[in-house]
């Protein structure tokens, strides 16, 4: 699930933990879009990610592209094994390293 | 073949002939653009390949040789210089006379085959040249064939799966990560490219669907067959295509036209599927896909690769093929062809809302309720932007015409042995469609004019000490609603007095007559002035300046001639910029309304007790500025009761100002023009009835008529005066 | 709007009195509509006539031939109205509640149609005038332009001067005339 981890006016820092899964991507789309609307940069840690299946990622890559179309910045941090497993094998890596100032 | 068939074709052709034409002339300047090389011959191609499917082969064969010719030159075997382009523009006229004849199914005249076959030597002279070339190319084509080789070697080795899993792929509980993992267990995932076109990014998106599509380059030793059973469970809810390393060809066409239609680019989905090589898929992009259709036209795209041993002439015909599809798709959201018909019955409507809101309008404020008077200035304003965005409908850019210009100054300039130079500016002010069709001929006509007698010869520019190279300007711009055409040239001008005398010897004035200079230069508008006999090929149509000066009257404009002797003339055109719906000033004179567009009225003030004499016109002092009135009652000849309080309705046209004294000032209003027939049709001073929301009708001034009546008749009185030295001006 | 609307119900359209059909059932001849100008009858053969309205706002065009009365709204349209009386130079009459202008369809040479009004002070009726009871125009005794005249209209106790419209009211020659009066310096 999504924990805030710190916070000030304009970022945030937030870390998702677990199993994230279809059964919970309906909530976390939900969340991930009220944060980019209120916040102008996020962390997301990833560490401590037990579980990740595509809905999930898939709405990761989403928040990451709307970020980019709204001049915000979104970040995902600390990848762990199953993380980086999944981001990697969908090879989209190059656009999650962006950031708004375009560069990598 | 069928009306609407004929003519899409012959405007495609048209389209595409002018295409070429713009780029031959722009490599007339700039010999190594690659990128109107390719122009040329991807215009010409498509002309082939058109006119293959409609199976006229006339035309294709004869744009073949031009086409062959072509690729050599693309392919940097045949060098393009002044001759060829000329040659060039040639072959593009005599094109467009074969695609005519095609359609109106005639016969080819003699005269035209005898030319085209001098057209064919030539070309074919081209063609032979090339053949010296033919050993330098055959290393060229080693070297390309050698690197081809390592090419399919590396092509061969892998799978490449693609697939695209329905929406509701994850709610069934299949996630593409356990077939990807099982894939993995088979062998080795080369590379696999998520597509995420199909993401929507708005509230559309439901986090339970699945969006993404794949495609995957795969090595394995494994069966095709236990490759496909990694996708059993899914194979229903998903558009699988496997495609096995070598053999494959056919299926990568199949594949991408099933693939579904994102932006993708081209580039992109070949490359990923691994078909061809960046490089290659380079060169093939460069050129135009045909219809497949056409038993004469092999795909010189496949011939192109095929020599290259590339790839598969089907392949890159589908794969092109899709490209048009998307191209053509985007292409065909941005711009619509309507029916001419369909519009003018739009805009005839748009008038008839005016009417209609203009009578609603005037009930309203007769019986004064505040809430439908409100409403219907809300409705007003409405029809206001209807009326507005309708009109645009019929607005082209000047351009198009302006652009057919360049061709002629080149041959003419040539055929004149002069050298002149073409500008134009404001090439994207836009007029109404009819307006720009009419215009086209006075305006062919003036450049001829300024050419053929404005501009002098090199030598005699020189002597003059004027630059050897002539200049002639089309410009078009917006000026108080109206839109202003001219066509300037920096040659020998217009001298009064020859005008004059000329105009005496054909007894066109009298030699007592006082003419103005702005009359004088009218004078060559006159019926029976001008003496150019010569009408060379071009112009044609024996058309005079006077025919031209009526055909810009026909379209309710004016026309005005600027020149300094020795310097230049500048010839300008004003036109309306709408023919149906005009803002209006109502003013009243007697007991008759009358209208006087309202973009060409300036101010109104009060006339305070002038002296009322009898005389229909005199002057004013308007802030220091002498200003020219016309007395519209007496000029008209009404009757009605006299106002005493009178006003001046300042009424300006370009550089013209003159007033219109009237009884009273009525307001303004939005009025469609209604045509008078033909009885009224050429009435002096009037330029067309309307029909006001009470249901009559009113008159619609001719105001620069007007203007100049006034001016005119100001003028001569004021030589008059100053001749018998009279009083002051009033 | 192209077929003549002539009728009964037309004429109370336009308030007038209703006048009847009093056609000579016996020998066969055409329809003509009967009116009065300028104090005398005459008759214009039916299957041009498109209407009858009341006599209205008609708007004055300036710098126009005198015959010319002006113009009106036609549901719509801007057709030019002819004063008949001056067109046969003759004394025109004050405009009376019994004053028409009869809506007339012209072709041009070029086969261009268009509709033409012209003024007269009262319609008299439909009749049918047979073949037998027209005679050529005279020679003299009217000071009409004998291309005017297509004939003489026997009725029972009275003649009608028939009017070949083409010609009185000929396109081209209102065409020149307006020109002509425009040209005038």
């Amino acid at each position: 699930m999504i924990s805030e981890i710190e916070k000030d006016d304009s970022k945030i820092n937030l870390a998702l933990e677990g199993e994230l899964s279809i059964y919970v991507v309906d909530d976390l789309n939900q969340q991930l879009d009220g944060y980019l609307q209120n916040y102008q940069a996020i962390n997301i840690d990833m560490s401590n990610v037990s579980e990740l299946d595509t809905s999930v990622y898939q709405v990761l890559l989403r928040a990451k592209l709307l970020s980019m179309n709204n001049n915000k910045e979104l970040n995902i941090d600390n990848l762990n094994e199953i993380s980086q497993r999944v981001f990697d094998l969908y090879s989209l890596n190059d656009i999650f390293h962006q950031t708004s100032t375009g560069s990598h | 073949m069928d009306d609407d068939s004929q003519q899409m074709f012959q405007q495609e052709c048209s389209d595409l002939l002018t295409d070429m034409e713009d780029a031959l002339l722009l490599l007339e300047s700039n010999p190594h653009d690659n990128d109107q090389i390719n122009a040329v011959f991807r215009s010409m191609h498509t002309i082939k390949g058109t006119s293959g499917v409609f199976s006229f082969d006339d035309v294709v064969n004869f744009t073949h040789v031009a086409e062959s010719v072509l690729d050599n030159v693309r392919s940097g075997k045949i060098e393009i210089g002044g001759d060829l382009i000329a040659l060039l523009l040639e072959c593009m006229d005599h094109t467009k006379i074969l695609v005519q004849l095609a359609i109106s199914e005639k016969n080819i005249t003699a005269e035209d085959k005898s030319k085209e076959n001098e057209l064919l030597t030539q070309l074919n002279g081209y063609l032979d040249s090339t053949k010296d070339l033919k050993e330098d190319n055959s290393l060229q084509e080693q070297a390309l064939v050698e690197k081809e080789d390592i090419d399919d070697a590396v092509d061969s080795k892998y799978w490449h799966i693609s697939v695209r899993f329905d929406h509701e792929v994850l709610v069934h509980g299949m996630d593409p990560l356990s077939f990807f993992t099982y894939l993995k267990k088979m062998g080795n995932i080369i590379s696999l490219t998520t597509i995420h076109d199909q993401l929507p990014l708005n509230e559309d998106f439901n986090p339970e669907n699945l969006y993404l599509g794949f495609e995957i380059v795969y090595d394995s030793d494994a069966e095709k067959q236990q490759i496909e059973q990694t996708f059993e469970f899914v194979k229903e809810m998903c558009v699988l295509y496997i495609l096995p390393p070598k053999d494959s060809i056919a299926r990568y066409a199949e594949m991408i036209h099933a693939l579904p239609e994102d932006t993708m680019r081209l580039g992109e989905i070949l490359v990923r599927s691994g078909a061809i090589s960046m490089d290659e898929l380079e060169n093939a992009l460069q050129l135009q896909a045909e219809p497949k259709n056409s038993k004469n036209t092999p795909a010189p795209l496949g011939e192109v690769l095929i020599d290259k041993k590339a790839v598969h002439e089907e392949v890159v015909d589908a794969a092109l093929v899709k490209q048009n599809q998307n191209q053509n798709m985007s292409k065909s959201q941005r711009v619509l062809r309507v029916d001419a018909e369909k519009l003018d019955l739009l805009i005839n409507l748009v008038g008839e809302l005016v009417i209609a809101g203009a009578t609603t309008n005037m009930v309203a404020a007769q019986l004064g309720d505040e809430k439908l008077l409100e409403s219907m200035s809300g409705i007003s304003r409405l029809v206001e932007e209807i009326r507005d965005n309708a009109l645009n409908l019929r607005m082209v850019q000047i351009g198009d015409t302006f652009n057919r210009f360049k061709r002629v100054v080149r041959d003419v300039s040539r055929e004149l042995g002069k050298d002149i130079k073409l500008t134009i500016n404001g090439a994207d002010t836009e007029l109404d469609k009819t307006v720009v069709e009419k215009i086209a001929d006075p305006l062919m006509h003036l450049v001829r004019n300024a050419m053929d007698h404005g501009i002098e010869s090199a030598q005699d520019r020189d002597n003059k000490g004027k630059s050897v190279q002539g200049n002639l300007e089309l410009n078009a711009y917006h000026d108080s609603g109206c839109i202003v055409i001219e066509v300037k040239d920096d040659g020998k001008g217009l001298d009064r007095d020859e005008i004059l005398k000329k105009a005496m010897e054909k007894n066109l004035i009298a030699d007592s007559q006082v003419i103005s200079e702005k009359e004088a230069f009218q004078l060559i508008f006159e019926a029976g002035f001008s003496t150019a006999a010569k009408i060379t090929n071009l112009s044609g149509r024996g058309v005079g300046m006077d025919v031209v000066k009526k055909n810009i009257e026909a379209l309710r404009g004016t026309v005005d001639v600027e020149s300094n002797a020795g310097d230049g003339t500048k010839v300008s055109i004003r036109l309306p910029l709408t023919l149906a719906i005009i803002d209006g000033f109502l003013v009243k004179v007697g007991d008759s309304s009358y209208v006087i567009p309202l973009d060409m009225v300036h101010e109104c003030i009060d006339l305070s007790d002038q002296n009322s004499d009898d005389k229909e016109q005199g002057y004013i002092n308007l802030r220091g500025e002498v200003l020219p009135f016309l007395k519209l009652r007496e000029y008209f000849k009404e009757e009605g009761p006299e106002s005493t309080h009178k006003s001046i309705v300042v009424v300006q046209q370009g550089n013209y100002k003159a007033g219109f004294v009237v009884d009273g000032l009525l307001g303004e209003l939005q009025t469609v023009i209604k045509p008078m027939g033909k009885i009224l049709k050429d009435l002096r001073g009037i330029s067309g009835a309307t029909i006001l929301g009470s249901g009559e009708v009113a008159v619609i001034l001719d105001v620069p008529n007007l203007i100049q009546r006034a001016t005119q008749i100001s003028h001569r009185d004021t030589v008059n005066i100053s001749n018998r030295n009279s009083q002051t001006l009033h | 709007m192209n077929e003549p609307q002539l009728s009964t119900d037309q004429f109370t359209e336009s308030n007038n009195s209703i006048p009847e059909d009093v056609s000579d059932s016996s020998s066969h001849g055409e329809k003509y509509l009967t009116f009065h100008v300028s104090n005398e009858l005459y008759g214009s053969e039916i299957d041009r006539i498109k209407e009858i309205i009341e006599y209205g706002a008609i708007t004055r065009v300036p710098l126009t031939p005198q015959y010319l009365r002006g113009v009106i709204n036609l549901r719509g349209n801007v057709v030019p109205v002819v004063d008949l009386a001056i067109r046969l130079e003759k004394s025109i009459n004050p405009v009376t509640k019994r004053t028409c202008i009869i809506i007339v369809e012209m072709k041009s040479l070029d086969g261009e149609v268009m509709d033409i009004g012209f003024v007269v002070d009262e319609v008299d009726e439909v009749m049918d005038i047979a073949h037998d009871q027209i005679t050529a125009a005279p020679q003299f005794g009217t000071d009409i332009r004998s291309e005017f005249i297509s004939g003489m209209g026997k009725l029972h106790n009275k003649f009608a001067i028939l009017l070949q419209m083409e010609e009185v009211l000929s396109i081209i020659e209102l065409m020149e005339l307006v020109a002509l009066e425009s040209k005038d310096e």
